[in-house]
């Protein structure tokens, strides 16, 4: 059927020749690996103890019914998850659109330095936070202490732990929406804004009328990207909590924390796959969202 | 836009104040840091502190060297980021070169099954993966940490996207001088790619850099820890001592900041790749 197609064989040969090898490892590497996780969702799986029974999904409605520390995890993750996103979204596109709209002398000065968090890894800057957060010692306490603000454990508190966490990732992750919606401010036509401009349009028409409609895509976009990556996040938690001076494990707790220590800290591999589960199903919504709004704004 | 910079307003002024203030602030950690890992132990815990160290000393430098095998982490990060790169830029490469430019049987499956995957995050099947790393007796072994960072759905997405706009006359007049298929790809198809292919490295570079959560999972002994990892035992096993802390952190991170100052263009470029399209 294929020579009556079109195909031309020496092509063909070669393709399958490519392909099928690196096809295998993303088979082995990533298909049979997600499906497994299906399975073990649904069986009684522990890590050490070679026996697995089938359970349905027992797992799931243990999970969505009975278990609190899922709950808190999807709390924690719910809030952590919108807060960061918006937090980071609206700061990086006011900056981004004061860089734009008024005469700022240094843009790539200052670009670098926004940007400079987002390229380092996760734990030296952890490390820098902690110290600046440090209950005793740390500078933001000092520094509060000369306008009389009381000394505030900003990791050990659980009141503060989480709005610490976000903010630390905020500082992390400003740089590159920044540069997002610096570079889509830069592609609107010129002429859309003088055009404006010469009508007396002020600065807040000129947002609300011109500059938020054409941007609409990528700020959507944004908006989806930001939320998965803030439902996926694990090291800028993780490293939060670790050590002495660290936050507390449970008032921090996000799915992808509960799932490795259900699964690599307690064996917990049915429980800890039916989690992992859940949280690919919220990804997925969030990703067909994405796929939507991306063939939309083709469709214009 | 084209600034009359002989008409400044005050909201011009403002401006400037606020985001100059605010790049300070985002600043001020670095400076603290260093300032931090330069100070005497006793000097540390004063109070009130102070910016610039009383006696600046390299002390803690010289203990975290002491104590940590900083190198070898070194060359693990290095080793693990640099082989998944190449791996992934030729998988990608060729995998999204075939992509755009071949015709095949069930071309659309593979393509579909390939780039699905993209969609599901590490963490939801780290647990099948570390299973099967325990079946191949790979925990805890170069090899188990590096095995998954062959491919990337993302890479072969883009790299394929980047292929269709190649001109396929090229090929063809290629292919009629008798070229081999992959010499076509090698020789003629990938030197064109130029730009994409400089992105995706520093791209893929960076991701797997910073990565923490796999090799946690896969490697237990201090000889197999990438930097991420040992920064993190390190402040598991010794009692906080933010001298040496910040010391360690400043020697992981200076080498990174270096390179983004002299690459700043094409960094900034490549870890945005995936936002902008």
């Amino acid at each position: 059927m294929g020579m009556a197609r079109g195909y031309k064989s020496d092509e063909v040969s070669f393709a399958y020749r490519g392909l099928l090898p690196i096809f295998m490892l993303y088979i082995v590497l990533r298909c049979w690996p997600i499906l497994h996780a299906f399975w073990l969702s649904m069986t009684d799986a522990q890590l050490i103890n070679p026996v697995r029974n089938f359970v349905g999904l027992r797992n799931y409605i243990h999970l969505l019914t009975r278990d609190k520390d899922f709950s808190i995890a999807m709390t924690n993750t719910l809030v952590f998850a919108a807060t960061s996103t918006i937090l980071v979204l609206v700061a990086a596109f006011a900056i981004a659109l004061v860089m734009e709209r008024k005469k700022i002398i240094g843009i790539p000065f200052l670009q670098t330095v926004f940007f400079l968090p987002v390229v380092l890894s996760v734990v030296p800057c952890a490390i820098i936070w902690k110290w600046i957060y440090d209950p005793q010692y740390g500078i933001l306490n000092f520094v509060l202490s000369n306008f009389g603000v009381p000394s505030i454990g900003w990791l050990v508190d659980k009141k503060y732990s989480m709005g610490s966490i976000i903010a630390f990732v905020v500082w992390k992750w400003l740089g590159y929406y920044m540069l997002i919606f610096w570079v889509g401010l830069k592609s609107i036509p010129r002429q859309y804004l003088e055009a404006a401009e010469v009508d007396g349009a002020g600065e807040w028409r000129v947002l609300w009328n011109i500059i938020m409609p054409l941007l609409k895509p990528i700020l959507l976009l944004s908006l989806v990207m930001a939320t998965i990556n803030g439902f996926t996040i694990f090291s800028e938690v993780y490293v939060m909590t670790v050590g002495g001076q660290g936050a507390p494990g449970n008032a921090v707790k996000v799915l992808t924390y509960d799932i490795y220590e259900r699964g690599f800290v307690y064996y917990k591999i049915g429980q800890a796959n039916a989690e992992a589960v859940i949280l690919f199903l919220i990804i997925l919504v969030l990703t067909i969202i994405q796929v939507k709004m991306i063939q939309r704004e083709e469709l214009y | 836009m084209e600034r009359n910079w002989l008409r400044v307003t005050a909201g011009d002024v403002i401006s400037n104040i606020f985001l100059y203030l605010l790049a300070a602030i985002m600043l001020f950690p670095f400076i603290w840091l260093v300032s931090t890992s330069l100070k005497l132990p006793e000097h540390v815990l004063a109070w009130p502190p102070t910016i610039f160290p009383r006696q600046p000393t390299l002390s803690n430098y010289a203990a975290v060297f002491k104590k940590a095998d900083m190198g070898r982490f070194f060359l693990n990060s290095l080793r693990f980021a640099g082989v998944s790169t190449i791996a992934i830029l030729f998988t990608s490469a060729l995998a999204g070169y075939i992509f755009a430019k071949y015709e095949f049987p069930y071309k659309e499956w593979f393509f579909v099954i390939t780039i699905a995957t993209m969609m599901v995050p590490f963490q939801c099947y780290m647990i099948p993966l570390y299973m099967m790393m325990v079946k191949i007796k790979a925990v805890d072994t170069y090899l188990g940490m590096q095995l998954p960072y062959l491919v990337q759905a993302f890479g072969t997405f883009f790299m394929r996207q980047n292929f269709e706009t190649l001109p396929t006359e090229y090929l063809e007049a290629a292919r009629l001088e008798g070229a081999s298929e992959f010499s076509i790809f090698w020789r003629i198809a990938l030197p064109c790619m130029g730009s994409a292919i400089g992105g995706l490295t520093i791209f893929v570079f960076s991701g797997i850099w910073g990565n923490l959560l796999w090799p946690m999972i896969i490697t237990s002994s201090e000889r197999n820890f990438v930097l991420e990892q040992a920064l993190t035992f390190f402040q598991q096993r010794f009692t906080v001592n933010y001298g040496e802390f910040t010391a360690a952190a400043t020697i992981v991170i200076a080498p990174v900041i270096l390179v983004f100052l002299l690459f700043r263009k094409q960094i900034m470029e490549g870890i945005t790749l995936s936002g902008i399209k």
